[in-house]
């Protein structure tokens, strides 16, 4: 007989939930600026509210919730102690302050904002890197999910580190800010931190929730190791401003760890004992080709203006951001936020009352039609945006940001959703059988 | 009905939340050992690291310290061997969708 530590504590419900609560806002507000796109939209990348938008779902949307996913994971799953849940507050208040102040200020283009909002997401940033670090320090138990958070959170530093550098090109001319670096600090942000640190929760959560058997691989060490290796040479060389050789070559070497990913995700879900798909299944398959059509696009990007025109050069790095930020992490987010707010409440309420008196299960909780609902907002508000993007109709672009707005007001409804009394008392099976 | 049955029977009452189905009809109920005046059960959760375990565990202890408030009750985790859904009962592997087990 062989005895494991039991799984520790989670996290006090105010350390996870604000964070997981407030971070679709992020994703509302993206929706309504995107219904401001002009011309410059197609033009420029870096046109101010491009930047505002994309900094809304990247760093109030998808960093938050992941803020508050890995305060629950590091501890609950990872047996690693945040060791101070005050400062964890500080750091999710300072977090949701930054963060729109930010985004306003990058509408708007005001530097001296910008650097008052950038010096405030610095110090949520070091906090919570600090936190993480501590914790996955200590965590008990290392794996492939242990090195795929802490890959993700040399990603966040290095890409926060990359773009504070860029108040000081901005406010004293310090360096141009190219093409070259913009693309190195955004695929160190959406790939280095956010796209790694997805790839290895999900590692954790696919096979947990899909009831598979869990047999020793070495593909996900593979695809998060490839994919580490990959981000950091690209963005080493983008910055250089290579030619289209080597932007196409380094575009399809990003390719290779995801794709290693998705392989074992659909491998694992060919072999699931819970058939029926949950909501975190369906997201993950959602994301999927989501991922796929972002790899496709980001060749088409790598190569220049393919199929378009060349006045709009941005047309294929937009779609390609909508469907990777937007599409494949915004699919896999929606998944994990409506996984894990639910089973908070369930244990804030009902865990004391587990095996002594019959409770509600999970998903006595959710709201199934709002979920699915939200789900699918968020995806098809992707691709229209991505269509919009290639096509570069901007009439597609401020639809898809109406969709994206309604997901955001859906995915908050169903979280919001499960704080409501269990809407159903019908004892689950076991609980029956045992009374009869 | 021997004192193992009943444990076994009572155990039906603790759920995994996220599943909705019974410890026992999951397959995470290994062992149940009743001596004198003790209760030993030995179980598994269905992952690794599964966030519900600790849950599992101390309302299969709860449960059956109501049950059987004379007795010393102990429950504890084991790895070995490995949960497999293999181990999950017919009426599991129906509310699962799983075809009956060959």
């Amino acid at each position: 007989m062989t005895a494991r530590p039991a799984p520790a504590e989670s996290p006090p419900f105010s350390v996870v939930l604000p964070l997981l609560f407030l971070a679709p806002i992020g994703l509302v507000t993206a929706g309504l600026l995107l219904l401001n796109a002009d011309g410059d939209t197609l033009v420029a990348i870096n046109a101010p509210h491009t930047v505002a938008i994309v900094h809304a779902i990247a760093l109030g949307w998808a960093s938050t919730t992941i803020m508050g996913a890995s305060y629950q994971l590091l501890q609950a799953v990872l047996g690693g102690h945040i060791f101070s849940y005050r400062l964890a507050r500080l750091q999710a208040a300072i977090h949701v302050v930054a963060v729109p102040l930010f985004v306003w200020a990058a509408y708007r283009w005001d530097t001296a904002w910008m650097a008052l909002a950038g010096t405030l997401l610095a110090t949520s940033f070091l906090l919570y890197s600090i936190l993480a670090a501590t914790a996955l320090a200590r965590a008990s138990r290392r794996g492939v999910v242990h090195f795929g958070m802490a890959m993700g959170l040399i990603g966040l530093l290095v890409a926060f580190g990359f773009g504070l550098t860029w108040v000081g090109a901005l406010y004293h001319l310090w360096f141009p800010i190219t093409l070259g670096l913009l693309s190195a600090h955004a695929h160190l942000g959406l790939i280095g931190w956010l796209g790694i640190t997805i790839l290895s929760v999900s590692e954790q959560l696919v096979p947990m929730f899909s009831l598979t058997s869990q047999r020793p691989s070495r593909l996900p060490w593979i695809a998060i190791g490839l994919t580490a290796v990959a981000v950091t040479l690209f963005a080493s060389v983008l910055p250089f401003q290579p030619g289209v050789p080597v932007r196409v070559l380094l575009a399809l070497v990003l390719t290779v760890g995801p794709a290693v990913w998705a392989f074992g995700i659909v491998r694992g879900f060919r072999r699931r004992s819970r058939r029926k798909l949950d909501i975190h299944g369906r997201a993950t398959m959602a994301a999927l080709p989501c991922l796929l059509l972002a790899a496709v696009v980001g060749v088409g990007a790598a190569i220049g203006t393919p199929f378009t025109n060349d006045a709009e050069p941005a047309r294929w790095l937009l779609a390609y951001g909508a469907l990777l930020l937007g599409g494949f992490v915004g699919a896999t987010l929606v998944g994990n936020s409506l996984k894990i707010v639910p089973f908070l409440i369930w244990i804030h309420r009902y865990q004391r009352l587990a095996g002594k008196a019959p409770v509600p299960v999970i998903s006595d909780l959710v709201n199934v039609r709002l979920q699915h609902l939200a789900l699918g907002l968020i995806v098809l508000g992707s691709y229209t945006v991505a269509a919009g993007s290639l096509a570069g109709s901007l009439l597609f672009i401020r639809a898809g940001g109406v969709i994206f707005a309604a997901g955001g007001v859906s995915l908050t409804g169903a979280l919001w959703w499960s704080l409501l009394p269990a809407h159903s008392t019908r004892q689950p099976i076991g609980a029956r059988k045992a009374t009869t | 009905m021997t004192i193992a049955a009943e444990v076994a029977n009572k155990l039906h009452s603790v759920v995994d939340p996220e599943l909705g189905i019974d410890v026992v009809e999951l397959g995470l109920v290994y062992e149940i050992l009743a001596e004198g005046g003790h209760l030993h059960v030995s179980m598994t959760t269905t992952s690794d690291h599964c966030p519900m375990g600790d849950i599992m565990l101390a309302a299969a202890r709860a449960c059956l310290a109501s049950g059987w408030p004379d007795h010393h009750v102990s429950v504890e985790y084991t790895f070995e061997p490995r949960w497999s859904p293999a181990m999950i009962s017919e009426l599991g592997r129906d509310m699962l969708g799983l075809p009956p087990a060959a």
